[in-house]
């Protein structure tokens, strides 16, 4: 560890232009995660080539601050109109909406920005301090690993809807039917396309998310009478800073909360492919095994947990990159573009050759998250006030419009319009049935995954199963499965049975 | 009076009409890459777009992301734009096995090949912890059948070279298909398998650190690259030569001044200095080739994927 350097690169952030770059990129990224359809990726690709001309000092805070706070920014529309402005924020949107109809606009808003910019920079600091670590061990997650991670991952919906895991296990069934479509990953073979391109690669998940999030929501609107949906969406009351500041002994409840949340965003995210949502997915499946009903109704540690995870993951998924020269996701990846750009060689020698850069980078991903929470203090106390000034009728429209451009900005094509209403639809009818959603884009996410690492286990192993319960990590995460799944068994029986001694 | 300097004024425009192809371009382009945006025909895409005002008198190149179904997507979109020059297709050898192993409503004579601008030759690679340390102890077990290799995907141009060295020295491998490059590699430098196939450009940032070793290039020469590396031939005696390529081509049918005009601009502006420098510090060599030697090219690589396509089994 080069003291020196990371002390020298410290320093330099808060010079003019550096911090300056990094501003602009946390308040970019706040806007371009608030609107659904756009996103971190699309942002930093057509960034990335922009910052060619400027000096590394500059195009890294500001492609940095984009990443940092995209993730959050999707936590807005969330909270407010129950629409993710990115996928990261599918699991924020259910406590968080359902704490603005209790009136607690403020507070979700206010847990919301606590808990990404305390994970945001827990998460900065395990990237500056243990990186080459974590990456070894990222290293040892082979396909077997993959299979078990995220069947525990797919275990998370055992319960999802409060009491009925019916409906959860429709939706989970639903979300892996639909994850059928398109191109087997062993073979090629084109499945559900009847002979169709756009289904060759399966349907595109942003334009499902849009329309099962957004879409459904329009939809909502229409339905309801003019003088229902008057009070339907945003607070009424204008939120003040008050309101959004926790007071010690929330923060206090909420903090073993945000350090499993930010512990899980960190381990899984520094898993190549692996994903935000499967983090978000497990911290939030913690929170509703200590809550149990509560969950969904307006709690606290609902939006604490997955705002925690998924600003951890964000960091977290530079470890690879940084320190193998392994891009974590699709975001990352243009990172390592910028790095070359720059003539940089990701790597272990990376922090050795160019510490300078090196550390600007993970010092930017500090002070971004730290930057976060006065900018988002900021935006929550105003854009609120300003949903609120436009009628709902308005509303819809607009909803509906940033909707169909982001749907349609996916491809540059109709298509993406056609998914996201097929979608909407899908959405407006789970919403009435009361069918949970989020165990359909669990499912949706993970069986390619599991599908794929399946196989590539078969084919290394000659097409054994043991090689699944052979690999330690990956028999301890099955353990972990299986006791998640007899969880809600073994809690249902130990309630009865002192039941039945009192009688 | 006013009647002449009407007629006049109709003349002029008459003329310049006339001339409107002569004048290309006069709007910007669009250049459309039949992937998401990230990758490396995107990310290349978009330095030839930055570069791309000051050849086309100002005119701008609009990078557009069409991906869906293994790029056939973006590509049919091009193959049925008008063919006025202003509609551009990013070219990778996707454009050969699609039209081959898909029921597309193209072929490579829809397109009119303008230039080449990058070869990448493809390369084996172990995990520096691996076993495996020379291309001999490699081969030897390949034949056993105790291989396993990583690909970024079935049926992608890495999976094709490792079928195609296969067929050639009677190997047999397992493979292990990914969804994406950092998924192969990362099961490559974690040891997960015991090889993989990729291009030297990906591969060779990573040696260095010693967390990949490259056992052979698939060339008919040393890379400029890596000149530390043999190739396949030097080791074996025996030619296996793979690789992916980037150009750039429009839809099939432009008009002759439009073909010129744009031949000869791209080629301005994938040999300028500037954007050559770009490219190599991003990573990628600029070999380029004009419009009819990336044509020779193309059909080349028809060819030979034509002998190996059978092997792709995408029935069960």
């Amino acid at each position: 560890m080069d003291y020196a350097a990371l002390f020298s690169a410290g320093l330099h952030i808060f010079s003019l232009w550096p911090l300056l770059s990094l501003l602009a990129g946390v308040t970019l990224g706040l806007v371009v995660g608030s609107i659904p359809g756009l996103n971190d990726t699309i942002t930093l690709a057509v960034l990335v080539p922009i910052t060619f001309a400027m000096p590394s000092d500059i195009a890294f805070p500001l492609l940095v601050g984009v990443y940092c706070s995209a993730c959050f920014g999707g936590a807005f529309p969330a909270i407010l109109l129950k629409i993710p402005g990115t996928a990261s924020s599918v699991l924020t949107a259910v406590d968080g909406h359902a704490m603005v109809q209790k009136g607690q606009a403020g507070l979700a808003l206010g847990i919301a920005t606590y808990s990404s910019a305390f994970a945001g920079v827990i998460s900065a600091l395990v990237l500056m301090f243990f990186a080459p670590v974590l990456a070894e061990y990222a290293l040892n997650f082979g396909p077997a690993e993959y299979f078990s991670l995220s069947i525990l991952g797919l275990s998370t919906v055992i319960g999802m809807a409060a009491g009925n895991a019916m409906k959860s296990a429709l939706s989970c069934l639903l979300g892996l039917l639909v994850a059928m479509i398109g191109m087997s990953p062993e073979s090629g073979f084109p499945r559900f396309t009847f002979g169709s391109f756009w289904l060759f690669d399966g349907l595109p998940l942003t334009p499902i998310l849009i329309g099962l999030f957004g879409l459904s929501v329009v939809f909502e609107m229409m339905a309801k009478p003019a003088h229902e949906t008057a009070h339907a969406a945003a607070p009424k009351t204008p939120i003040r800073f008050a309101d959004m500041l926790l007071s010690g002994q929330m923060i206090k409840r909420l903090m073993p909360t945000w350090l499993s949340a930010a512990a899980l965003g960190n381990l899984v995210g520094i898993l190549p492919g692996a994903g935000m949502l499967v983090a978000i997915y497990m911290a939030y499946e913690r929170v509703r095994r200590r809550f149990g009903t509560q969950c969904g109704q307006g709690l606290p540690e609902g939006v604490a947990a997955p705002e925690a995870a998924n600003n951890s993951v964000v960091a977290s998924s530079m470890v690879p990159l940084l320190s193998l020269g392994i891009p974590g996701n699709s975001t990352s990846a243009l990172f390592l573009g910028a790095l070359l750009i720059q003539g940089l060689r990701p790597g272990p020698s990376l922090f050795n050759d160019s510490p300078d850069v090196a550390y600007l980078i993970v010092g930017s991903f500090l002070v971004a998250n730290i930057l976060m929470f006065p900018i988002g203090l900021l935006l929550a106390r105003l854009v609120p006030n300003l949903i609120n000034q436009i009628p709902q009728s308005l509303l819809a429209a607009a909803i509906a419009c940033l909707c169909f451009t982001g749907a349609f900005a996916i491809s540059n094509s109709l298509f993406g319009i056609l998914v996201a209403l097929a979608f909407g639809l899908l959405g407006f009818l789970f919403n009435r049935m009361h069918v949970p959603l989020s165990p359909f884009i669990l499912a949706l996410v993970l069986a390619p995954v599991i599908e794929r690492a399946y196989f590539q286990s078969m084919s290394i192993s000659g097409g054994s199963i043991s090689y699944f319960f052979t690999q330690p990590l990956s028999l301890t995460m099955l353990i972990f499965t299986i006791l998640f799944m007899l969880w809600p068994l073994y809690k249902r029986l130990h309630r009865r049975l002192p039941s039945q001694q009192a009688a | 009076m006013t009647f002449k300097r009407l007629s006049t004024a109709l003349v002029a425009l008459a003329a310049s009409s006339a001339l409107y192809a002569a004048d290309y371009p006069t709007r910007n382009i669009n250049y459309v890459v039949p992937f998401a945006a990230g990758g490396a025909v995107d990310f290349t895409g978009r330095l030839i777009a930055d570069a791309a005002p000051e050849f086309f008198d100002g005119k701008k190149f609009i990078v557009k992301n069409m991906p869906g179904g293994g790029a056939v997507i973006g590509q049919t979109y091009v193959s049925a734009a008008p063919a006025d020059g202003y509609t551009l297709l990013a070219t990778t050898s996707s454009i050969i096995n699609n039209a081959m192993t898909k029921q597309v409503e193209y072929n490579l004579d829809s397109f009119t090949p303008l230039a080449l601008f990058n070869l990448d030759p493809e390369v084996i690679v172990t995990s520096g912890k691996s076993d495996v340390k020379t291309l001999d102890d490699f081969l030897q077990a390949a034949k056993s059948g105790n291989v396993s290799i990583a690909t970024p995907g079935n049926a992608t141009s890495h999976h094709i070279a490792a079928l195609s060295l296969a067929q050639k020295e009677d190997l047999s491998f397992r493979y292990v298909h990914n969804a994406s490059a950092a998924m192969q590699l990362q099961q490559i430098m974690g040891n997960h398998v015991q090889a993989g196939f990729m291009s030297l450009g990906e591969a060779i940032g990573l040696v260095s650190d010693g967390n990949l070793h490259i056992l052979a290039v698939l060339d008919s020469s040393r890379s400029q690259l890596a000149p530390n590396i043999p190739t396949f031939e030097e080791q074996t005696g025996r030619s296996m030569q793979w690789g992916t390529f980037r150009g750039i081509a429009a839809p099939a049918g432009l008009p002759d001044e439009v073909a010129e005009s744009l031949e000869k601009r791209l080629g301005e502006l994938l040999t300028s200095p500037k954007f050559i420098a770009r490219m190599k510090d991003s990573g990628y060599q600029v070999n380029y080739r004009d419009a009819d030697a990336f044509e020779a090219y193309l059909n080349n690589t028809a060819e030979q994927m034509k002998q190996v396509l059978p092997l792709l089994d995408t029935s069960s």
